[in-house]
């Protein structure tokens, strides 16, 4: 194997692992914040590594901006998914799992939704 | 078939298992906040998916649609947080 070959398989092994890692968790959370932790972070590390990975097996610049690209876009779009996930989850009442701690939100939104 | 189609095929057989353990929670979840994140998750595989099959292929064109699924996954998800968020009363 080519040396960019290597390098393509060692970074998608990363990323796999990472993916399958989130799905694991995704699976066996207790409830839907610590879920969203688990889809949000690992999830978007894996699919990190993966393009990482494929934009070096080609070894042209046109290939590899794409994937950086898609990169920037994960980086800048999962984080605003999970968030607004989760603001849907809190406002529609779904609960929490009883162990955890203080809910600092608990009356600070009004009906339509804005926090005060 | 070489080492790295070898290699190639293992890791996008352990993206499909990733994706089945995925799909599970999309069916079970108790909320629709659940199934939302798990198409969130569900896209995330297929661009993964995707990539790895261009790269076992040969094929830089199938790169282009790697940005659309992205794309379309982000816009999914973002519409179907706020169908849920709106529709609460």
């Amino acid at each position: 194997m080519a040396l960019n070959e290597w390098l393509t398989v060692l970074l998608c092994s990363v990323g796999v692992a990472f993916m399958l890692l989130s799905s694991v968790g995704v699976l066996r959370m207790p409830d839907l914040y610590t879920r969203i932790h688990a889809a949000g972070k690992a999830g978007t590390l894996g699919v990190i590594g993966v393009l990482l990975g494929v934009g070096l097996y080609y070894g042209d610049l046109l290939s590899a901006g794409k994937m950086v690209a898609l990169i920037a876009f994960f980086l800048l779009t999962s984080p605003v998914a999970g968030h607004m996930i989760d603001r849907a989850a809190y406002l529609t009442g779904v609960k929490a799992t009883p162990s955890t701690g203080p809910d600092d939100l608990q009356g600070r939104y009004d009906a339509e939704g804005r926090l005060h | 078939m070489g080492i790295f189609d070898l290699a190639m095929t293992t890791l996008m057989a352990a993206t499909a298992i990733s994706l089945a353990l995925t799909t599970a929670r999309l069916l079970l979840g108790p909320s629709i906040p659940d199934r939302a994140m798990a198409f969130d998750m569900i896209m995330i595989h297929v661009v993964a998916l995707i990539s790895m099959y261009a790269v076992m292929v040969n094929q830089q064109s199938l790169l282009d649609s790697v940005l659309v699924v992205a794309l379309l996954g982000f816009l999914g998800t973002v519409a179907l947080a706020r169908y849920i968020e709106e529709g609460r009363n």
